[in-house]
């Protein structure tokens, strides 16, 4: 005689067999003792583990929830990333400054016509047009470039933008990623 | 569906309210320290997990349906915390502490009662923790096979594998209480 699978126990118990199969299944513990035997063996953990009580809780656990909820909403921020974080406000104040020094002499005019001659291939861009982007002709000779104090400003204001929003989204990353 | 007030509250926590989600946690403290104990087989630990659980259900309590009961949901969390726990930690503890409630004596009903059901916990312990897993999805959270592999990310028939085979070792091990 063909004995029932153990799969067949377990998915007649879980009540997960189609009719035809449950049927059969039930035909056969008819007639089979040694099936019945372990079908018995199988709801006897069945039956333990729906009769197994909760065990009681020592501790409410809600204020230390909400502790560390109102922990994590008012968390200081580090002397470091403070520092930083000053140090690229700072670039970015500068630029503004110097902006604001050049936008006295500002053409627009030849602003508009000129982006896309600088934005479209070949992306040419010839000397007036630099001049217009550089105003301050100051340059500054550190050996093996030179740069005017404006585009060292806008390097040093869009490093530090870049900083910002680069450690924003780590942050939210790492806080998703530890969820 | 959940309760009118359990909505409430949800609807409430939604739009920050601590107190609404301190609530919330009182209610259903209990359900999620147990089925974290289940798993973890161990008080401390299973405290830990259902603090943990608690936590980010809140952080992510916008993809919560407030139209669904919450205790599913959160006692489906508290699983997978545990199960991430466990892949780092050893479960030794929780066996000494079962097996001396195991081995309590007493005559009176009770006493053979919680003993038995001390014997039950830590059999539970002792299975591999990808099935107490599933025999915590399955018989405590009534999920069906398929619900329970996909909240455990494994095909159908390696869930139903780890199921019947755990069931087995059960019924080996607890054969001697009956």
């Amino acid at each position: 005689m063909n004995h029932l699978t153990d799969s067949q126990l377990n998915e007649y118990l879980d009540a997960a067999l189609e009719p035809a199969a449950r049927r059969r299944v039930e035909l056969h513990l008819q007639g089979c003792a040694s099936c019945r035997a372990r079908l018995h063996d199988l709801q006897f953990v069945f039956s333990n583990l729906a009769t197994l009580p909760e065990i009681g809780l020592a501790r409410d656990l809600s204020r230390a929830v909400l502790a560390q909820l109102a922990n994590e909403q008012v968390r200081p921020w580090s002397p470091g990333f403070a520092a930083q974080l000053g140090a690229a406000l700072g670039g970015v104040v500068w630029l503004a400054g110097e902006a604001v020094k050049a936008m006295h002499n500002l053409d627009l005019s030849f602003l508009i016509f000129s982006i896309p001659q600088m934005v479209l291939p070949p992306f040419k861009l010839t000397f007036p047009q630099i001049h217009f982007i550089i105003p301050s002709p100051q340059l500054i000779d550190i050996g093996w470039a030179n740069f005017s104090t404006f585009s060292l400003a806008l390097l040093i204001a869009s490093a530090g933008a870049l900083w910002v929003v680069g450690n924003a989204a780590l942050l939210r990353a790492g806080i998703e990623q530890k969820s | 569906m959940s309760s009118a007030d359990e909505r409430e509250l949800a609807r409430r926590v939604s739009q920050g309210d601590h107190e609404a989600f301190g609530e919330l946690v009182s209610r259903h403290q209990q359900a999620v320290f147990n089925a974290a104990y289940r798993v973890l087989g161990n008080v401390p630990d299973a405290e830990d997990a259902a603090q943990e659980t608690f936590v980010r259900a809140y952080r992510f309590f916008g993809r919560f349906d407030p139209e669904r009961p919450l205790a599913p949901w959160l006692k489906r969390i508290a699983v997978n915390i545990c199960l991430n726990r466990l892949e780092s930690e050893k479960p030794e503890s929780a066996l000494d502490e079962e097996a001396a409630a195991a081995r309590e004596p007493g005559p009176e009903a009770q006493a053979v009662i919680r003993q038995r059901d001390a014997r039950v916990r830590l059999e539970l312990a002792r299975l591999p923790p990808r099935y107490r897993a599933v025999i915590e999805l399955r018989h405590f959270q009534d999920l069906s096979y398929e619900d329970i592999a996909r909240q455990l990310g494994r095909p159908v028939s390696s869930v139903k594998s780890d199921l019947f085979r755990a069931r087995k070792l059960l019924a080996q091990t607890l054969k001697d209480i009956e």
